[in-house]
């Protein structure tokens, strides 16, 4: 026999090898509708809402881990010990540097080995990868997840999922759920030296403006406000009562409140761009007065957020932005910095404006993706069955927050405590010179566990001075949040081109009309022209395309 | 820190310095322009010694001083409130030192694996005689113009079961073009006659670039291993993309981590708890000091070589 082969035959043999390739694939597609049947492995057959979830079979599952340097991961943490004694899952992490987090998630998911389950996903960042098919459509799964239809249903957050579908009607992240709203940003003053000035704490836009002014007169050298993360919040929790949208912070490329710049109109049924109309360029014009009267610091939108700590923390300044955190933070700085009982520090309230007191923002916080391997797992019903209970059961939620009872934490009357010869200096509670803290030496009270929960669990971390700003809060009307554009893959891609575009030019001319290098009442025609010269009006038209596109669909 | 800035400088100034003069000459006589040249040299290299000393004797401060100071922004390039305990705060941490041998680890094994790689192959490339010459040369310098791009280098680099080895680190970026391309030249300009006469008494090919060759090339050599020790001392990102534990990281991705993670907010405005912290500034400084300061003390024992390594390498090719 002749082992000599000729070209013809090579080709054949290539040919059919594509073929039979071509043929093997279609097999094994098509495998759209969700079935969990036959992948029952190790489930519970009578797992429900408000029971405690064990797998039947030991299971192994891995989850892509965000290390916070504040927190750097133990693989000895107890809490992870304590969920596999709980539920008989073992959780493998992979765990990725906080500062470069999302480059790796977006390099795993694309080259398709993403772990099974992929936390700290904001509602929006999961967009990227549904056309590609490696995260799985978890819409589809939850009615196999108790506890979560069960706090949808409850808490009527039905609206606020909408937000979070894509042009499928689909979702892609599985949301933190709050039951009630509780925002966190504000503003923060050296109150001791309002009290020395005779003043109030502002409650509005214009009051704030005034104490601004009055500081100016006591201390005419320097700046009286000075802001952190690159004036974004200041700009986010102004928008509201401004009836618009705004806050990005240059000097991270992070987006605080500003988004898509779409602003959806309820009435209309429609989106159109806000950092064009007169509500924004109101907005605008109050912080560019604020620079040009040399009462904000223009570094504000360039510094670093540890330089502008830096000034408020030693007194150069006397207003900055702020959460819960970085009170204490700078608490802490201050006590070394200016001495125990020297300064007096708190949160003031959200400042209202021309359209009154509002707060924005949504009762979904960041949550988890799901890798569509998982799906053919043989026991993918009990990893649903596992997700629901970790990440949604009120019992799970304190475990991951506080620990074991009274070994890690105690409950009495209704109030959370860590147990004695523990802390949890982070959030103010225990000796701080306990031992063992259990955020950093268990794992607890971390952020790959903890999204959302009732009130009185996402309460339960927050000092009685944090509980008492949250109760200042329920008389603000809250803006409904405008919904995400259901474009389709092909739109949202032509959309993103656009949309970093204008979204960058928006920045740029923003930046300038803040810091006087342009005028808002001579250049507004220029920066609007620009603006549609990148395509601005296709850009809201193809959103408004994509929304009734999306609910004609529905209907029909 | 003052030989690295001298380095620097060397390096920095020549190219603005020389077309000054060239310049002056033209217009003055020589013994005055060569006057103007010494005093504009001397400027110029004193400006680079600053500007390249400055940033990182304040560092340096910094790690010495309290934090107190640093947040008045007092600290410049002398410690304020004296304080050591950072330093025992950061030797304290059981993971900055695991990553620190990481970094040593990593740094010795692929600046080994680049050598041994890049040598053979500069060296092979370097014989005018080889077949197929312009092919290899043509083929090293296409991957200067493209690339496979990130995520089928991962799924290659996965695949290959590289993933969580260090051989993830040490052998997609092996070979670096620019420095085989430097070493190439310097092969070339060795005598044809060497080689000749160490065939005839019977050495082999890798016998006459173990024996002949490369006892010849230290200057190059040593300059190759300084570019390489200090690329793969300083990388991060290959180790934060192949490696899935904090364990196995180098203490560059540590640092990174405690520097920009500590900073970069994202959306933070919708989130009730952003779990970020302040990391002090003290403790920042006292980790970038004890990262660079053993591929600083590297330079002293290589500089003499570095200068002639690289005139050798470029100026002839």
């Amino acid at each position: 026999m002749s082992l000599k082969v000729t070209r013809r035959e090579v080709l054949a043999m290539g040919l059919a090898s594509v073929a039979v390739g071509i043929l093997a694939g279609c097999t094994s597609t098509g495998d759209a509708t969700p079935v969990v049947t036959g992948k029952s492995t190790g489930m519970m057959k009578d797992y429900a809402a408000g029971k405690q979830f064990k797998a039947s079979k030991p299971l192994s599952i891995s989850m892509l881990f965000q290390d916070n340097p504040a927190y750097p991961y133990k693989s000895s943490w107890q809490i992870f010990s304590e969920i596999t004694k709980r539920t008989n899952v073992t959780l493998k992490p992979t765990v990725v540097p906080f500062a470069d987090f999302t480059d790796k998630r977006s390099v795993l998911i694309n080259s398709g080995k993403a772990p099974d389950i992929i936390a700290k996903t904001y509602p929006g960042q999961e967009s990227p990868f549904v056309g590609g098919g490696a995260i799985l459509a978890v819409s589809d799964y939850v009615k196999y997840m108790p506890n979560f239809t069960k706090k949808v249903k409850d808490w009527d957050l039905e609206a606020d999922l909408d937000t979070i579908k894509q042009s499928d009607g689909k979702y892609y992240v599985l949301p933190g759920l709050h039951q009630t709203l509780s925002p966190d940003y504000t503003l923060q003053f050296r109150d001791d030296e309002l009290d020395r000035l005779g003043l109030d704490q502002p409650t509005t836009w214009n009051e704030f403006k005034t104490v601004l002014k009055e500081l100016k007169k006591a201390h005419p050298d320097g700046y009286p406000y000075s802001d952190r993360w690159g004036g974004a919040n200041v700009m986010n929790i102004a928008a509201s009562p401004y009836g618009t949208m705004a806050g990005y912070d240059a000097a991270t490329s992070s987006n605080w409140g500003l988004n898509n710049g779409l602003l959806f109109d309820w009435a209309k049924n429609t989106y159109s761009f806000t950092p064009i109309d007169d509500n924004y360029k109101a907005l605008i014009s109050y912080f560019a007065g604020l620079v040009k009267s040399g009462l904000m610091d223009p570094e504000t939108f360039t510094q670093t957020d540890d330089q502008a700590s830096a000034k408020f923390t030693t007194g150069r300044t006397f207003a900055i932005s702020t959460n819960a955190q970085y009170l204490q933070l700078d608490r802490t700085a201050m006590d070394k910095n200016l001495g125990v009982g020297k300064y007096k520090i708190s949160k003031a309230p959200i400042p209202g404006g021309p359209k009154g007191k509002v707060l924005a923002g949504s009762r979904l916080e960041n949550g988890i993706m799901l890798s569509t391997a998982a799906s053919k797992r043989d026991d993918f019903e009990a990893f649903l069955q596992f997700i629901d209970w970790q990440w949604y059961s009120d019992a799970a939620q304190v475990l991951v927050k506080w620990g074991v009872k009274d070994e890690t934490y105690t409950y009495k009357n209704g109030k959370y405590d860590v147990a004695s010869g523990y802390k949890l200096a982070a959030y103010g509670f225990g000796d701080p010179n306990a031992k063992k803290d259990i955020r950093i030496d268990m794992g607890y009270s971390g952020g790959n566990f903890m999204y959302g929960g009732t009130t009185q669990i996402v309460q339960s971390t927050m000092v009685p001075e944090e509980l008492a700003w949250q109760k200042t809060l329920t008389d603000y009307k809250l803006a409904k949040p405008s919904p995400g554009v259901p474009y389709t893959t092909i739109e949202a891609q032509q959309a993103a081109l656009k949309q970093t575009a204008i979204i960058d030019s928006t920045n740029t001319w923003t930046l300038n009309f803040i810091l006087g290098k342009k005028s808002v009442s001579s250049d507004w025609a220029d920066y609007v022209s620009e603006l549609n010269g990148k395509g601005l009006k296709a850009y809201v038209d193809g959103a408004n395309k994509a929304w009734s596109d999306a609910n004609s669909k529905k209907k029909g | 820190m003052v030989i690295d800035a001298q380095t620097a400088s060397s390096i920095a100034a020549p190219g603005p310095v020389t077309t000054k003069v060239r310049r002056k000459r033209t217009a003055m006589s020589r013994t005055r322009g060569e006057k103007i040249f010494a005093v504009v040299n001397v400027v110029v290299l004193l400006l680079a010694v600053a500007i390249t000393l400055y940033p990182f004797l304040n560092v340096l401060a910094q790690s010495l001083s309290s934090e107190k100071y640093i947040d008045f922004g007092d600290v410049t390039i002398w410690p304020l409130g004296f304080n050591f305990d950072t330093y025992k705060i950061v030797a304290s941490d059981p993971t900055f030192w695991i990553n620190y041998r990481n970094t040593v680890v990593y740094t010795v094994v692929s600046t080994a694996v680049s050598m041994v790689l890049s040598t053979m192959f500069a060296y092979a490339i370097s014989r005018k005689d080889l077949r197929g010459r312009g092919f290899f040369i043509g083929m090293a310098l296409v991957t200067m113009l493209y690339s496979g791009g990130l995520i089928p280098t991962y799924v290659l680099v996965n695949g290959l079961g590289l993933t969580n080895t260090i051989w993830a680190i040490a052998l997609p970026n092996a070979i670096s073009v620019f420095n085989v391309l430097v070493m190439k030249s310097f092969f070339e300009n060795m005598p044809r006659e060497l080689e000749e006469a160490a065939a005839i008494d019977g050495l082999s090919t890798y016998g006459t670039l173990l024996r002949i060759v490369l006892p010849l090339s230290k200057a190059v050599l040593a300059t190759m291993v300084l570019f390489y020790a200090v690329a793969n001392w300083n990388s991060w990102f290959p180790a934060f993309l192949y490696m899935d534990h904090s364990n196995l990281y180098p203490v560059t991705v540590y640092l990174r981590n405690l520097i920009a993670g500590a900073t970069g907010a994202q959306d933070a405005g919708a989130s009730a708890d952003s779990n970020l912290t302040q990391i002090s500034a003290n403790i920042k400084a006292v980790t970038m000091v004890l990262t660079v300061l053993p591929i600083l003390f590297v330079y002293p024992f290589i500089q003499r070589y570095f200068v002639s390594g690289v005139m050798l390498g470029s100026v002839k090719g």
